[in-house]
């Protein structure tokens, strides 16, 4: 039954957290799991061990006895597992209150109450069950994972244990068995990608194994393999550097200066800081409007692209060239002025 | 309990960490104000003070045992305050598992990229993430959700706005922009739902300007305004067939807001694309991929508008290419010589 199960958890925590020493194996044995075999044993005080691990208490590993090394005990160093003092405002408890409604995948979800219920236990004024204490007149925003292996991958990211999954990429026709050694889980466009080593690719001068996968491209279960702790996340590995890796941001670069026909351009209108109707355009004609945008990045040169004829660009000169620079490529060499020399 | 052993038992011993030390520093406290403070059910509580009564140090004599009063919270005329006593070694809880501390930290973080949050909240908030920053300590979260741009802003503020309206019962007035088409179009619809699908929001409606249901993707809606009419047409109680979007991939931009076309409207197109365009079956639905071996991928995909596709490709360039239909190569040809025109006249003149 498991209250018997959670009667002994509790009774070798407690047991490991008054000791000062590393208490030994067969003590614990002795206390706890009276008439177990040798086998028996073991294998329940593994899973013990794991179980309170999993929960977050720091069950330390040592000897104490100078002249038998090989006599293991086991400690859980009260400063390693208490809480530090954090005394909340009722205001600040009302925020982090608010803060249990954003995840919309159970396991975050049930993480952050689990949190505050520890920093409630600790003596913060939060009131988790008070659902009238809700309402701060905040719309909430919603954060949530679509992918089913979302969980796995934030659960090993945290634990350092290695992760398996069978993935299909861009360019693979079917999927593969991949492993990663999960650094973090970022989230971009409304997707969520797994950062990390992939353990299998040997280290070199131009290769550090870092891997990105998109999690709505694993196919099947992800799961956990191998012992906890498994690996160090490099020191300068920062999940959120990354984020803004896989995505540059498309709000950057000079203010652009660009012709718009009218009716025309919507997408590129939409963010405009000052549009100039009716100015005499590239055609000669009086049906264009100047829009400036505040910036000028890849995006922007993008979108100017997608709208052809309807859309030129006279600042920045950077976007100009880009821009004119990818319309010769598709061109070809039709009847079109040839490249540079006499229109420069 | 029916769960035979493993998250039941580690659950409980995660509670039991909590209230031990909720109790040691509050003395005595009323069952349901314990269970308020923690979220946990009452009865919960009581099971949990149950296991917690047989525990206590090593060596088994009863001054050794947690002490609680059970009969207080379990006969008919105890008075339901909870008084435990002789667990002095648990005075704090245990510290944050770094999942736990991550999901504060990150839900925290989301809350305080809203634009609209009062400014008392906002500084509440982030004396509160400074302080839990401050007692979590070593770790990074391990979950970044993204910094969210000013777009994101507009859309959450957007949603909301629906939201409102579809609680009200109410007609919403739309501008919405069909990027195929490059047109901007007024419209008055009746809104259903606001879902997500792939990763993107839809408002499903009845459209009156084509006296039809329509889904409209919410990053396409340039203005909304709520209007003060109750809505006229309300969703079939038969689900809508979209024929859109299985797979959960992103739509091709033409379709959502027109009608969504049958496959023998379609066209199958083949596009080469080089390495720096790649990514396009990572968005749009495709229907063969083949990688080649000078390291660019051939796709086919489905075209609903064959203007679609023109822009598409224009906006990858040079990266992709059309290989069929040819009338759509051509035309992208044509349009990337009819721009350049406009660039060579705008330097001379």
């Amino acid at each position: 039954m498991s209250s018997a199960r959670s009667e002994r958890l509790m009774k070798l925590l407690i047991m490991l957290l008054v000791q000062r020493q590393y208490v030994g194996k067969d003590r614990i044995r002795e206390a706890l799991y009276p008439g177990t075999g040798d086998e028996a044993f073991e294998r329940m005080f593994e899973r013990d061990k794991d179980e309170l691990r999993s929960l977050g208490v720091p069950v330390e590993t040592g000897t104490h006895d100078a002249y038998f090394d090989d006599a293991q005990g086991y400690r859980v160093r009260p400063d390693a597992f208490e809480l530090p003092e954090v005394v909340l405002t009722s205001a600040e408890a009302a925020v982090l209150r608010v803060a249990t409604q954003v995840w919309q995948t159970t396991r975050l979800a049930d993480a952050t109450r689990d949190g505050l219920r520890k920093l409630t236990a600790g003596g913060a004024p939060v009131a988790l069950g008070d659902d009238a204490a809700s309402d701060l007149g905040v719309r909430i925003p919603l954060l949530g994972a679509e992918e089913p292996s979302f969980d796995v991958f934030v659960e090993a990211a945290h634990v350092r244990s290695e992760v398996v999954f069978d993935y299909r990429g861009t360019q693979d026709v079917a999927a593969r068995r991949r492993r990663l050694q999960t650094w973090g889980v970022v989230r971009h466009g409304g997707r969520w990608y797994a950062v990390g080593r992939d353990p299998e690719v040997p280290l070199g001068p131009d290769e550090d194994g870092r891997r990105v996968f998109r999690l709505s491209r694993v196919v099947g279960q992800a799961r956990t393999q191998g012992r906890r702790d498994a690996f160090d996340v490099p020191a300068d590995v920062d999940v959120r550097e990354i984020a803004r890796r896989i995505a540059p941001p498309a709000r950057s670069g000079a203010p652009a200066v660009l012709l718009v026909r009218q009716g025309a351009g919507f997408a590129l209108r939409r963010d405009a800081a000052e549009v100039t109707p009716g100015v005499r355009g590239p055609d000669g004609g009086e049906a264009w409007d100047r829009v400036r945008l505040p910036w000028s990045g890849e995006e922007v040169a993008r979108t100017v692209l997608e709208h052809g004829a309807d859309v030129v660009v006279e600042e920045p000169p950077a976007l100009r060239d880009q821009v004119v620079t990818a319309l010769r490529e598709i061109a070809g060499p039709g009847e079109t002025p040839g490249p540079g020399e006499e229109s420069r | 309990m029916s769960a035979p052993s493993g998250a039941g038992a580690r659950d409980q011993v995660g509670r039991m960490l909590a209230l031990v030390p909720y109790l040691n520093a509050r003395g005595s406290v009323h069952v349901d104000e314990a269970s308020r403070d923690l979220g946990v059910p009452a009865q919960q509580i009581v099971q949990d003070l149950r296991v917690l009564f047989l525990c206590g140090l090593p060596g088994g004599y009863p001054d050794d045992l947690i002490d609680v009063d059970i009969e207080a919270l379990t006969d008919a005329d105890g008075d339901g305050v909870i008084r435990m006593s002789n667990a002095d070694y648990l005075s704090r809880p245990l510290r944050l598992a770094p999942t736990e501390a991550s999901a504060l930290v990150v839900a925290l973080r989301v809350l305080d990229a809203d634009p609209g949050l009062p400014e008392a909240t906002r500084a509440s908030l982030h004396s509160a993430l400074a302080k839990l920053e401050g007692a979590l300590g070593q770790d990074r979260p391990r979950i970044e959700a993204g910094d969210t741009d000013p777009g994101q802003r507009d859309l959450d503020e957007l949603a909301g706005r629906v939201e409102d309206a579809l609680a009200a019962g109410e007609q919403l007035r739309i501008t919405y922009h069909v990027p195929a088409r490059d047109e901007l179009v007024e419209r008055t619809v009746d809104p259903w739902a606001l879902v997500r699908r792939g990763g993107v929001a839809y408002l499903e409606a009845w459209c009156h300007l084509v006296s039809d249901e329509r889904s409209f993707r919410l990053d396409r809606v340039h203005h909304a305004v709520r209007l003060t009419t109750p809505v006229e047409h309300r969703r079939p109680p038969v689900a809508v067939p979209d024929g859109q979007d299985p797979a959960g991939e992103q739509d091709q931009g033409a379709t959502p807001g027109d009608v969504f076309p049958r496959a023998d409207e379609t066209l199958l197109a083949t596009l080469r694309l080089a390495p720096p365009a790649r990514w396009v079956p990572d968005y749009y639905r495709t229907e063969a991929v083949r990688p080649q071996e000078d390291g660019t991928l051939e796709i086919d995909l489905r075209v609903a508008d064959p203007r679609w596709l023109e822009r598409l490709v224009l906006r990858l360039a040079p990266h992709a290419t059309v290989l069929d239909p040819t009338s759509v190569s051509e035309q992208v040809t044509a349009s990337a010589q009819r721009t350049l025109r406009l660039y060579e006249g705008g330097r001379v003149g």
